[in-house]
């Protein structure tokens, strides 16, 4: 079998995600779904919302992406009382100067951790999701680019805690996933209980990549071949949650392509050189959980609901 | 959830049809339209001719009519054999307006069905209630397409409106045969009350406890803009900003909550008619919605706490116009 | 039912229709009188106008062209009674039809006009076959009848969703699969004989071919025919081309001017000894509209619904109207007829005031000869040594056409040797008649059949031979030996045999336009014979064949209703299969891969993808993983990575796949 230089790239990469994951892996103990999910939200250039309870390892999962990649890390923790101007910059007089200067706020940093991000008021939530939007800030008139790769992974506790606003629908389409990480089992919470300090494992990870090398990594995910038959069975998908009455709301276009580049990222995790519909199962639950909504039973998972969507739709 | 309805073909269907939800079986009628019957005379005609001349070519050509009328019927009921057909969520209208219940129509062959003509059919009573003709719908359908069409239904009365039996029916490709089949679909249409009344506003309610703030922006201190979002209320929207080719934006206010109004059934009372009283809520609550006023609604049986925007409004009218009314489900 | 006769018809359907019913209309005009074509052509026009161009036309609006067109109506009527004298009648009748499609046409506004418009060109088109029933006609018909089909599609496809190009497919689709179920009822519907009520006067017209009346250039102007007079097949070898002389009508009046044929006196016929081995053949015989029917003499039992009469012709019962077939056998060698007073005296007969030269010089020659052979032979002596021309256009013959050809111009067709030879026999006292008929055979080697084309009609004598009976002399032979050993094609010049000058004097290209016409005369032959011809006879000579001798009309129809209903199911199952979306070849070649797992019991899901499905396969049966891994990454890279180029390659490996070989093998093995 000949390999084409496509090809070898792709299994260099392959193999060098392993690597990453398997450093992951060491300090997030029974997860590894999770950050091969977060890691594919990040080739894909999306961003990536993760809610669940606190406690079961949202932050360290946001610090080991960062540190693993090599990238600079923000965390800003979300609450009633933030202002927009908190997370953007502001510009302060300067008495020597005489003129203002821009004091940039954290989103200026690669990976963004935006804690709680429901317990901000709307406005300060909408500031956030709007940079991530556009990669840019304004603010008083003057366009700021924020740096490149940009990474924001926010986590929301389940909406019925008290003193929530909980993001909108709209608002929340931007991420291109949602994750749930999920109490431990029993084995990965005895490594746990018996293991080290994870805050001060965090301290040894030394990065596997660099910044440019993801940058890199992202560009050749783009590149993944998606066929005319995966196309068709993509289709299929979003018709079908659109045509069936059993969701609220079909899936949008943007849901459409968030589905497409999250698949790209995973085939090129898998080391496919093409995109199979298995990649599409994989990350359908995070990409539609938080998008799609069942008419007739609230509770259902976003699991349970792709779940369901995947097994209605045959493989054309 | 409701049913799809797959209409009946003679020959059994693949079990591809078996992934989508479950498929009610309706059978397809046929019969010859009244050009049909006039080419039977016609062949009939020729076929006397053919016989007393004993012409050759006069036979073919009786007989090729005969038997293009017969591949004509088998193509006609083609057109509608092995469709699928299913109900999508219905938009709610206004008492008086005309509904229209979408109908999805799949075509999962690979044969388009052009020409295919779906009108209501309503009981003799319905019609009569109406007074107003249904207007039939025509949908061309590709190979391999589903395509959704509105089927027109006039409102008169508020409640829910449920969707009569449609029939849909093709004559192509010749216009000789006629196939036909019933649609039952369960679909209904919330029809609200028909907005009247010219009572003023009730007064309005002091500001309700904090933590509120996200859904009652719509007074006085100006707070910035942002994109607009489809419920945003057209009052806040800056005009000025679009003037200048900038993208919609909302005016955002952080205000005390003074405009907040509880609409309740009292308030209404003094009407004569239920249906009076509904009109007047609903009157209300189209100017509330569209004044950026925070309302709420009140009516035995339904409560709904002040807030705002396109949901909100639609579930108090959805209230309104299921008033009294039980249904099944 | 609904009604929906208010839908009115659209332009571009009414443009179909025109161009339908204009087609159907056309070979129409040729034969009808002038005005005719034009005025439904204009009718026509003006409707179309109408939609195109908004011109105004007669309806409520405008009452004054209403009028105009009630008195185009009127008119159009009388102008056809005027020219037919007659309104009923094929070609009456078929003008009439001609002229209602130009009105309906006119007067088409709504959805039952439409349909009543196309019906009556469905009719127009039925006329046509009235007159002609040719291959071309039929497939022009064919082709007027899918134009026919297809504005009625774009009628019914209301909101033109469908283009041109895919209307008339449809309609080609709907008429290929009308072909079955026509061929069906075409074979077997029961027919009958003869008409249902009387045939009008002008069913059968004019037809060119030997008559019974021989006059100089009555046979010379066939020559340049080149329509078929009649088909022969042969049992074995055909004679050879001096024996075949085909018989027609037997002339023995002679007016002075015209052989005419005489009312047949007797029927009982003259005896005949034949001897030798006889020819066997079989005639399909192109309509004549006479009776006598052609035979290679001599023939000894006529065939069905025929019989021969005193002089030995053979006629038929009825005018042969129609192209019929019949099988006869002929003695190459035979004596015909006794000695019979009354028919000497005819033969002797010779008009009053006529060849009066002629008559000198055979009485001069029956003063010197003893015997009448030897006056035979002085005779054809005569043609052959004196200076006498075998001539296509022989001079104009002012005068006593007989004298004026013995003595003056010499140059003659068999006719003219024909004819005075007779006169000159009769004059010398030696009975003799004239014989019409054919000479000569064709063969078309592409149906394996021999033509006997009109211009090889010929004109011969019989003389009365005491002891030998009536003897065949024939005296063009004694000038022309070339026409009877060669056939006509020998003696005529060869621009006369119809090959266009383009075809030049290169043999090659003769050839080749020969071997087209004879193809085409081969296809015509079985159009004629299975198509045109196709009638009770026929229809029970298929039926022998599938072993049913005899039938009855209730019988024939029951099996034709059994037979049609079979195929119109067989129709149905295939039109009413589903028709799944155009498949992937990969995607066939792996649903084949999966049947063959399927059938140990390892069956794919919808849903599943082919990795998780080879993941699965593998943890069931551990000995295929290999070769289903294998077959899966062919298959993803063909299908999810485009590689086209693996498709060979997967063809090749699912074709070869067979799990329960290799389960067996594995097993055994370990």
């Amino acid at each position: 079998m000949n390999t084409s230089p496509q090809e070898l790239l792709i299994t260099h990469t392959y193999k060098e995600i392993d690597a990453i994951i398997a450093a992951s892996n060491r300090i997030i103990l029974g997860k590894e779904h999770a950050i091969r999910l977060a890691l594919a939200c990040l080739f894909a250039r999306g961003h990536l919302l993760i809610e669940d309870l606190p406690g079961v390892g949202k932050t360290t999962l946001s610090h080991v992406l960062a540190s693993s990649l090599g990238l600079g890390f923000q965390r800003i923790q979300f609450t009633s009382d933030l202002l927009p101007a908190d997370i953007l910059g502001v510009s302060i007089y300067s008495r020597e100067t005489g003129a203002f200067s821009f004091h940039p706020g954290p989103i200026f940093a690669q990976v963004i951790l935006a804690d709680e991000i429901n317990r901000a008021t709307p406005r300060t939530q909408s500031a956030l999701l709007e940079a991530m939007e556009e990669q840019q800030v304004t603010i008083e008139g003057e366009t700021r680019l924020l740096p490149e790769p940009f990474f924001v992974i926010a986590t929301q506790n389940p909406s019925h805690q008290v003193g929530t606003f909980p993001l909108p629908e709209s608002q929340l389409d931007r991420f291109m996933m949602r994750i749930e990480l999920g109490y431990p089992d029993s084995g990965a919470e005895r490594e746990l209980l018996m293991g080290s300090d994870r805050r001060e494992l965090l301290k040894h990870i030394r990065p596997v990549i660099k910044p440019e090398r993801l940058i890199e990594i992202q560009h050749l995910a783009g590149k993944i071949h998606a066929s005319s038959a995966l196309l068709d069975y993509l289709q299929d998908l979003l018709e079908y949650s659109r045509k069936s009455n059993e969701f609220q709301n079909g899936l949008s276009p943007r849901a459409g392509l968030a589905i497409l580049h999250a698949a790209k990222s995973w085939a090129l995790m898998e080391g496919h050189a093409e995109v199979l519909p298995e990649d599409i199962q994989s990350i359908l639950p995070g990409v539609i959980g938080h998008r799609l909504h069942s008419l007739e039973n609230l509770n259902t998972s976003s699991k349970g609901l792709a779940n369901h969507l995947i097994k209605q739709v045959p493989i054309p | 959830m409701t049913e799809s309805i797959v209409l009946e073909r003679l020959s059994p269907a693949r079990g591809d049809h078996a992934s989508v939800s479950s498929l009610i079986r309706q059978r397809v009628y046929i019969l010859p339209t009244r050009p049909g019957f006039l080419l039977c005379v016609a062949m009939f005609t020729m076929l006397l001719g053919a016989v007393n001349y004993n012409n050759s070519m006069a036979y073919i050509l009786t007989f090729l009519l005969v038997s293009v009328f017969m591949v004509c019927m088998l193509h006609t009921y083609r057109n509608l054999a092995g469709l699928v057909i299913s109900g999508a969520k219905v938009k709610p209208v206004f008492a008086g307006e005309m509904a229209g219940f979408p109908v999805i129509i799949d075509n999962r062959d690979g044969t388009p069905c052009p020409a295919l003509k779906l009108v209501c059919h309503p009981s003799r009573k319905a019609k009569r209630a109406a007074q107003q003709s249904y207007q039939p719908v025509m949908v061309n359908l590709q190979a391999s397409q589903w395509q959704q069409v509105e089927i027109p239904a006039p409102t008169i009365n508020r409640g829910l409106l449920p969707l009569e039996r449609v029939i849909i029916s093709s004559c192509f490709p010749l216009g000789l045969f006629r196939a036909w089949s019933y649609i039952h679909l369960e679909e209904q249409c919330v029809v609200y009350p028909k907005p009247a009344g010219i009572d003023q506003f009730p007064a309005p309610v002091a500001a309700q406890e904090q933590g509120q703030e996200g859904v009652k922006s719509g007074a006085n201190d100006f707070a910035g803009f942002r994109q607009y979002h489809p419920g945003d209320s057209i009052r806040n929207i800056a005009w000025k900003a679009l003037a200048r080719e900038q993208p919609l934006l909302v005016k955002r206010f952080s205000g005390d909550g003074s405009h907040t109004l509880m609409l309740a059934w009292e308030d209404v009372g003094h009407l004569p008619d239920i249906e009076l009283r509904l009109s007047q809520l609903c009157r209300w609550i189209l100017l509330a919605e569209n004044q950026g006023w925070i309302y709420g609604l009140e009516i035995p049986g339904f409560q709904i706490d002040p807030a705002q925007g396109t949901l909100h409004k639609n579930r108090c009218l959805e209230a309104l116009a299921r008033y009294g009314i039980h249904h099944a489900d | 039912m609904q009604t929906e006769s208010a839908r009115s018809v659209d332009t571009l359907s009414l443009c179909w229709l025109t161009a339908g019913i204009t087609l159907a209309i056309l070979p129409h005009g040729l034969r009808m009188p002038v005005w005719l074509l034009p005025l439904t052509l204009a009718l026509v026009l003006w409707r179309l106008g109408g939609g195109l161009k908004n011109w105004p036309l007669p309806d409520g609006k405008y009452w004054s062209l209403r009028i105009l067109q009630l008195l185009i109506m009127i008119g159009g009527g009388m102008g056809v009674y005027i020219s037919f004298h007659t309104l009923v009648g094929r070609e009456a009748g078929s003008a009439l039809l001609v002229l209602l499609a130009g009105f309906k046409i006119l007067e088409t506004r709504h959805e039952r006009d439409f349909y009543i418009a196309a019906f009556l060109g469905f009719f127009v088109i039925v006329t046509n076959f009235f007159v002609s029933e040719s291959i071309t006609t039929a497939i022009y018909m064919l082709l007027t009848l899918l134009v026919m089909f297809t504005a009625l599609i774009t009628f019914n496809d209301h909101n033109q969703s469908l283009n041109s190009l895919t209307r008339i497919k449809t309609a080609g689709v709907l008429l290929l699969q009308a072909m079955p179920v026509m061929l069906v009822l075409f074979l077997l519907f029961p027919r009958i004989n003869g008409p249902l009520w009387g045939m009008p006067q002008d069913a059968h017209a004019g037809l060119m071919g030997i008559d019974d009346v021989m006059e100089p250039g009555s046979i010379s102007r066939l020559i340049h025919s080149n329509e078929v007079a009649f088909r022969v097949e042969f049992d074995g070898t055909p004679p050879e081309n001096p024996k075949l002389y085909w018989r027609g009508p037997v002339l023995w009046y002679n007016d002075g001017r015209k052989w005419s044929r005489e009312r047949v006196i007797g029927i009982e016929p003259a005896p005949l000894e034949t001897a030798g081995t006889p020819v066997n053949y079989t005639i399909t015989l192109e309509p004549t509209s006479q009776r006598w029917l052609f035979m290679l003499e001599m023939a000894d039992k006529a065939p069905a619904d025929s019989y021969f009469v005193n002089d030995y012709q053979l006629l038929a019962q009825e005018p042969v109207n129609k192209r019929i077939r019949y099988e006869l056998s002929s003695y190459p060698e035979y004596a015909l007829g006794k000695s019979n007073a009354y028919e000497i005296q005819r033969a002797l007969q010779l008009p009053d005031n006529f060849h009066i030269r002629t008559i000198a010089l055979a009485q001069s020659w029956a003063n010197e000869e003893t015997d009448a052979a030897s006056i035979v032979n002085r005779a054809l002596r005569m043609f052959n040594e004196q200076n006498f021309y075998y001539s296509l256009t022989p001079p104009l013959l002012t005068g006593d056409n007989v004298d004026d050809f013995l003595f003056d111009t010499r140059q003659g067709f068999c006719e003219h040797y024909a004819g005075a030879f007779v006169v000159l026999m009769r004059a010398a006292g030696i009975p003799a008649r004239v014989i019409a008929g054919y000479q000569g055979i064709s063969f078309n080697p592409v149906g394996n059949y021999y033509i006997v084309y009109q211009r090889d009609a010929h004109a011969w004598a019989e003389v009365w031979l005491d002891g030998r009976g009536w003897v065949r002399i024939d005296p063009t032979s004694a000038v022309a030996p070339e026409r009877v050993q060669q056939g006509i094609a020998g003696a005529l010049p060869e621009a006369i045999i119809d090959v266009p000058a383009v075809f030049g004097q290169i043999q090659l290209s003769r050839n080749m336009w020969q071997n087209l016409r004879n193809t085409w005369d081969a296809v015509n032959n079985q159009w004629n014979q299975w198509v045109i011809s196709y009638g009770p006879d026929r229809q029970a000579l298929l039926l022998k064949k599938f072993g049913m001798k005899e039938i009855n009309l209730q019988l024939l129809a029951v099996i034709l209703v059994i037979i049609a209903a079979i195929v119109f199911a067989v129709i149905t199952v295939w039109l009413l299969r589903q028709y799944p979306p155009a498949r992937d070849p990969a995607r066939q070649l792996y649903d084949y891969f999966c049947r063959k797992l399927a059938r140990i019991g390892i069956r794919r899901m919808p849903h599943e993808g082919p990795l998780d499905f080879a993941a699965r396969v593998a943890r069931k049966q551990g000995l295929l993983a290999d070769i289903v891994n294998e077959i899966t990454s062919l298959y993803v890279s063909v299908r999810y990575g485009s590689q086209v180029t693996k498709l060979a390659a997967l063809k090749k490996k699912i074709n070869a796949f067979q799990p329960e070989k290799i389960l067996r093998i594995k097993t055994a093995r370990s």
